[in-house]
């Protein structure tokens, strides 16, 4: 029971956009899928739902390829940004389409987050603004009745209310049916609390792969006068730093030298998602290749 | 329930130290039921797996205790088990951390002791 | 059936009679409504007559055309279908589905509104009526019941529109795998290179002009069922009707080709 990527790689013209990927999404979990502009993870995701067919590799879901699978394709939903919905249909019609072709939906739960979110049932899907449109595919992608729910930059255009709501209601839907959500974002310190596992994608490969805790307990940042912050962190898996006002802070990923003592000069903390995925995607090169 | 959480510290064991210190205020009382891990989850979005963490570490240090189908329950006792941690913390926490103070600051030991009953008349 | 086959034939099918309903209400706005409206504002208005108007329809071209152009649009439904977990195969088949279902039911209006309408009409006995249909060569093979006559027309015609139906299936596959732009190229520049091929074959042929013909001459009697010495309408239609069968098979089998490599455009 679980989706898995098993070597999928992807080039367009060329360039390659995935290099050899393999991944385990696994059933009931809240996953975050986090990456720079053009680090792939559209391709991904639209490799997963078969909009796209991977050059290689395969993705398959409980041991079956998705691909042309009804089955798995049925149970799973892609809210992405380019939209695939008829822009003259109007919001219910498309709940009702939906409906129709999943074999099933949630109308009344729909009904009740157009309310919340204030969408008109009555509205042309392609009179919606950005962000009503956001929220029109999100109501879906909650109310389906799919396993494997996937949502590309789903508070595009949210303002920080309805961005609230949004969150609110993805947990208190997890909580009524557990189900596995992957949320590919830029938004990283809103959705940090909300994962339990995090995938990084950099440059076309996966460079992280772990529970969110798990991956935070290795990220340090460690703060002093330079030489001693220098001395304490030599060698170490160092990704990056920072100077101020005459104090130094590196961060180091991985684990530290137990056997050095830590000086009274030098501070020890941890780093938060955002700082840890700015300094691992950072394009300094000579950085970023201490990854692993 | 106040929650104030930051950025650096993992969130399982801020879960797991905010609700003590609800049970030790007595926000929660012994025999109450505690909000549920949905509820926790939803209101401060954070992954129910992690609340779940946070409260397990509260089960196994015997402050809180799941009635099955109905939720998570402050055990009796359990604030007087805070008190009595807390106090053994008191000392690494405090003391040991005031001396070193005191000496950096030539503050001699009797000094210290003024200063102490000093700070509990001012109380 | 499937349920996902299901559910798909039924809303592609409810979306297509929806577009033909708007088709027929099209050309009764277009041929009718406004005419009359411009005869009673000109002032013409005896010189309008509804009764003609109404009974020089072609329903049958239009039947065809429409099922062409419908089964040309792929890429907007496609994206729907995919965004709903509709395999690629499942909407190819409902497509195939809806075809046959619909040019049936096109049939049986035309042939209502022919035999009905647009005979009487023009004072043709319906027997009369069906020779002058695309069945005209074969019109009197079957022999003299009327019955048996219009249900092989009826038969012929319905296979004619499944052919024109998947010949525009096919062409939207193929065009679907490409970008806008490059759609445009090809649509531009196929027929021009296709007749320019044309050209320059027929320049060659006519060099050999003692080039002997009668094989393909032969070959082509045979696709339409001329028998020796027969006179129109007594054609055999067995042959073409195998011939439109497989060529429409063909065509759907390559629609399915091209529809299994359709993906969403970046």
């Amino acid at each position: 029971m679980s989706i898995e990527i098993k070597g999928v790689h992807q080039a367009f013209h060329g360039k390659v956009v995935l290099d050899n990927l393999n991944l385990t999404i696994e059933p009931n979990k809240i996953y975050g899928l986090l990456g720079r502009n053009g680090a792939g993870k559209s391709t991904l995701l639209n490799i997963i739902s078969d909009r796209v067919p991977a050059r290689s590799g395969a993705v398959t879901m409980d041991g079956q390829s998705v691909h042309e699978n009804n089955a798995a394709l049925g149970n799973l939903y892609l809210m992405s940004e380019v939209n695939l919905y008829p822009p003259r249909n109007k919001v219910d019609q498309l709940f009702k389409k939906t409906a129709n072709f999943y074999g099933g939906f949630d109308t009344a739960y729909a009904h009740r987050l157009a309310g919340e979110f204030g969408l008109d049932l009555n509205a042309r899907f392609g009179k919606l603004s950005t962000g009503y449109r956001s929220i029109f595919k999100l109501i879906i992608a909650l109310c389906v009745p799919v396993d494997y729910v996937f949502l590309d930059e789903p508070v595009l255009g949210l303002d920080a209310n309805h961005r609230d709501l949004f969150y609110q209601e993805l947990l208190s839907a997890y909580g009524e049916r557990p189900r596995t959500f992957v949320i590919s974002t830029h938004l990283i310190e809103e959705v940090a609390n909300l994962i339990e596992h995090v995938f990084v994608l950099d440059d076309h490969r996966i460079i992280i792969n772990g529970d969110v805790s798990d991956v935070l307990a290795k990220a340090y940042a460690i703060s002093g006068p330079q030489a001693d912050v220098d001395r304490y962190t030599a060698g170490l898996n160092i990704i990056g730093a920072d100077h101020l006002a005459g104090i130094a802070v590196t961060y180091v990923y991985g684990t530290l030298d137990n056997s050095r003592p830590i000086p009274d000069t030098v501070q020890v903390a941890n780093q938060d998602l955002q700082k840890l995925f700015i300094n691992l995607t950072n394009t300094t090169k000579e950085v970023s290749t201490n990854v692993n | 329930m106040q929650f104030n959480f930051n950025s650096t510290e993992p969130i399982y064991l801020q879960v797991a130290d905010q609700i003590e210190e609800a049970i030790f205020t007595q926000t929660f009382a012994e025999g109450e039921q505690i909000p549920s891990t949905t509820e926790i989850s939803k209101e401060f979005h954070i992954n129910p797996a992690t609340v779940l963490k946070g409260m397990n570490i509260l089960v196994d240090a015997n402050l809180i205790e799941k009635r099955r189908g109905v939720g998570m329950f402050v055990i009796a006792g359990a604030q007087a088990r805070i008190v009595e941690k807390r106090r053994d913390q008191f000392y690494n926490d405090y003391v040991k951390k005031l001396v070193t103070e005191a000496q950096k600051l030539h503050i001699t030991q009797k000094e210290l002791s003024e200063l102490i009953e000093r700070g509990f008349s001012a109380s | 059936m499937s349920t996902k086959l299901r559910a798909t034939t039924r809303y592609l099918f409810l979306e297509q009679l929806k577009q033909l309903g708007q088709g027929y209400l099209a050309l009764l706005v277009i041929f009718v409504i406004l005419p009359l409206l411009v005869a009673l504002v000109t002032g013409n208005i005896t010189n309008f007559n509804l009764l003609k108007t109404v009974g020089n329809f072609s329903l049958g071209a239009f039947l065809a055309l429409f099922l062409f152009i419908l089964n040309v649009t792929t890429y907007d439904v496609f994206k729907l279908l995919i965004q709903n977990g509709i395999a690629r195969r499942t909407y190819w088949a409902a497509r195939v589905i809806c075809l046959v279902v619909l040019s049936v039911l096109g049939e049986a209006i035309v042939g209502l509104y022919y035999y009905g309408v647009y005979a009487p009409m023009h004072n043709l006995t319906t027997q009369r009526a069906l020779s002058q249909t695309a069945y005209s060569l074969y019109a009197d093979f079957l022999g003299k019941n009327l019955a048996v006559n219009l249900l092989a027309g009826a038969v012929f015609s319905i296979i004619l529109y499944i052919l024109i139906g998947t010949a525009g299936m096919l062409i939207g596959s193929f065009l679907a795998l490409f970008s806008k732009w490059v759609q445009w190229l090809i649509i531009i520049i196929l027929p021009f290179a296709g007749f320019s091929l044309l050209m320059v074959g027929i320049s060659n042929v006519s060099g050999y002009s003692n080039y002997d013909f009668s094989g393909v001459e032969a070959f082509f009697k045979f696709l339409i069922g001329y028998p020796q010495n027969a006179t129109a309408g007594l054609f055999n239609p067995t042959v073409p009707t195998i011939t439109l069968l497989l060529l429409s098979a063909v065509m759907a089998a390559l629609a399915y080709y091209c529809s299994q490599h359709l993906k969403i455009k970046q």
